[in-house]
């Protein structure tokens, strides 16, 4: 499972800087809502993936039993997820607004800043 | 003093933010100011605090550590905090005063308040991935305000801005998953008591993205490029401020992560530190060398001098430490005053262009005094502030047998006075250009007749980095002292902050699930 997770990780860090590398806005898009799932799912399996063993306390015990699925990594992955999503919005709407002000226009065709 | 305080400078700047988003602009100008003023008086009254005493520590919600997140105030936090609320108040002036009460600069101050909440939760933090939200929360704020007044070039300044920050968010929080799934915690005291005994295998990843997630938004040589052309777009005030505060947030982590959490790597980090600080004062002076508009060549100088403090980070002995932070201080009151007081220039004379401006020390003599002692601080002259943070950083140096690198923040010294000189020769000294042509309006835009009170904020911070200089002694010993706590060894920072000492992994999992 593990294996799996982390070739799925990669696969999508991969996919990432292949539409970075496009220099196109909506490959950047892309690639920043792959990124995101890809660093999600890292920080997902390195808090250890437990099946089945939800970390449920039994009645008249004070901890749950032990080898059951710690929720921290969960609880930072929802946190992260909320933050992404929040940060997404808003590159959509700059994406979208930049492709207005400049029609057709690629990443390296923004023009030179000017103060 | 009771530990509950510590909440109060993040509780105000989220206060202040909601409050004034419920009124009408009048309201919302005067709730921004007010809680501007409380802020830096709460600043003021935490670096008072802290610079004596035992480090406070206070647990959100009263989950005891490692299970709760906690706020930590020690005397580097202090200092950051009087900093950060001065230096906000002086840009919220300068806001307040380019602001009429309309209905489109109604967010201006709540996202202030925002912006603050984050850097001073950043500065407050305990925990690592509560630094990562902190990050989160500074961050967005700044996105939205470098586009307030902003236009088409604004728009593409501010991509080059959110592409890199988000890049490094990306790799701050994988960091912080693979630390917890190595070491089981994300308290920093923890995680440095943890990695003490744990060694350095199974850092080196975690490092390797913290470092790149820092110097990213720290601006260090190789992640510096987006600064110059992101920065200088945005509204002068919201430049000076950014300028001071925000890559000083990516040091402030990175220097808290390699005196605790990394103490372990630091020997092995040290070399490629000290070589990518050099790289990143020589880049960043020789950038400024070519520019010729007064908050690029400024912006250029932020690079330069983070160049500085990566230097007394590597070196890392207390002295080094000490002499970074007074450093950090100095530059981000002079270079906020620099900053400003170009604002001023681009105001007055709708140019911030050098070769069109002129004439400046003849007609403002009060604008050019506060220039050229802001100026001369930042080139390093004595007795200005700027002299005796390089002064300490560069016995450190020697002290540490670093000469070579040693040798070049010197000479990246000579060459900001050389930069300096440019600006002053170019925009005070020289006549102005437009009146030896006999046109008034010089500039593409036109020039707005001069008002003292847009000048007071940048004067202000020029004056107080005057006083960092003449009189600097307790502020000093304030560093010494941030030093001394901040490079303990993990041991010390453990038994300062009173963590139960063995907690068995079972329980720590059930603590940590109501905590975040």
């Amino acid at each position: 499972m593990n294996a799996v997770l982390a070739l799925l990780v990669g696969a999508l860090v991969a996919a990432s800087v292949l539409a970075f590398l496009r220099g196109r806005t909506t490959g950047l898009l892309v690639g920043f809502i792959l990124l995101g799932q890809a660093v999600n799912l890292l920080v997902f399996g390195a808090g250890g993936l437990v099946a089945g063993r939800p970390p449920l306390v039994p009645p008249g015990q004070a901890t749950p039993p032990p080898g059951s699925a710690d929720p921290l990594p969960q609880a930072l992955v929802l946190t992260a997820i909320v933050i992404g999503f929040g940060l997404t919005a808003f590159l959509v709407l700059l994406l979208r607004r930049l492709r207005t002000d400049q029609p057709r226009a690629g990443l390296d065709d923004l023009g030179p800043p000017s103060p | 003093m009771n530990p509950g305080l510590l909440f109060l400078p993040l509780i105000l700047s989220l206060a202040s933010a909601v409050l004034g988003l419920l009124g009408g602009p009048f309201w919302s100008r005067a709730v921004g100011l007010a809680g501007l003023l409380a802020q830096a008086v709460v600043g003021l009254a935490a670096a008072v605090a802290s610079s004596s005493g035992p480090v406070l520590v206070v647990q959100a919600g009263g989950w005891a550590a490692p299970f709760g997140i906690s706020l930590v105030l020690d005397p580097l936090a202090g200092l950051l905090l009087a900093l950060s609320g001065l230096v906000s108040l002086v840009c919220g002036g300068l806001v307040w005063r380019q602001t009429s009460p309309s209905e489109g600069d109604r967010p201006v101050f709540p996202l202030l308040h925002l912006l603050l909440a984050g850097v001073n939760g950043a500065f407050l933090a305990g925990d690592l991935f509560n630094l990562y939200v902190w990050f989160e929360v500074l961050l967005s704020s700044s996105f939205v305000l470098l586009l307030w007044r902003g236009n088409l070039h604004t728009r593409a300044g501010l991509l080059r801005y959110v592409v890199p920050n988000l890049l490094g968010s990306a790799c701050f929080l994988a960091a912080a998953g693979l630390l917890y799934g190595h070491l089981g915690t994300l308290q920093l005291a923890d995680l440095a008591a943890r990695a003490q005994a744990a060694g350095p295998a199974g850092l080196r990843l975690p490092l390797a993205l913290l470092l790149l997630a820092f110097g990213m938004k720290a601006a260090f040589f190789p992640l510096h490029f987006w600064l110059p052309s992101s920065y200088p777009v945005a509204h002068p005030a919201i430049t000076a401020l950014f300028a001071a505060l925000l890559t000083k947030v990516g040091v402030v982590a990175l220097l808290r992560v390699l005196t605790g959490l990394f103490a372990p790597l630091a020997g092995e980090v040290r070399e490629p530190l000290l070589w990518l600080s050099a790289a990143t004062m020589v880049i960043g002076v020789l950038g400024a060398a070519s520019q010729m508009h007064l908050s690029r060549i400024l912006s250029f100088h932020i690079i330069s001098q983070i160049g500085y403090l990566g230097f007394g980070l590597a070196l890392g002995t207390a002295p080094a430490l000490a002499a970074t932070i007074f450093f950090l201080l100095h530059n981000a009151v002079v270079k906020t005053a620099l900053l400003l007081l170009a604002g001023t220039i681009r105001e007055a004379r709708g140019t911030e262009d050098v070769r069109r401006l002129g004439g400046l020390a003849g007609a403002h003599p009060w604008l050019a005094g506060a220039f050229l002692v802001s100026a001369f601080s930042l080139a390093g002259f004595p007795p200005l502030s700027g002299f005796w943070g390089k002064l300490a950083l560069l016995q450190a140096g020697f002290a540490e047998g670093a000469y070579a690198v040693t040798g070049i923040a010197l000479l990246v010294s000579w060459l900001t006075l050389f930069s300096m000189t440019k600006i002053w020769n170019e925009a005070f000294a020289k006549p102005d250009p437009a009146e030896a042509r006999g046109s008034g309006a010089a500039g593409p835009g036109a020039a707005a007749p001069w008002r003292t009170g847009s000048f007071l904020p940048g004067a202000a911070l020029a004056v107080v980095g005057l006083a960092l200089g003449l009189a600097g002694g307790p502020v000093w010993r304030s560093c010494e002292r941030a030093a001394e706590v901040l490079r303990p060894t993990a041991t010390a920072a453990s038994s300062s902050l009173t963590w139960p000492e063995a907690v068995p992994v079972d329980a720590r999992a059930t603590g940590e699930e109501g905590t975040r």
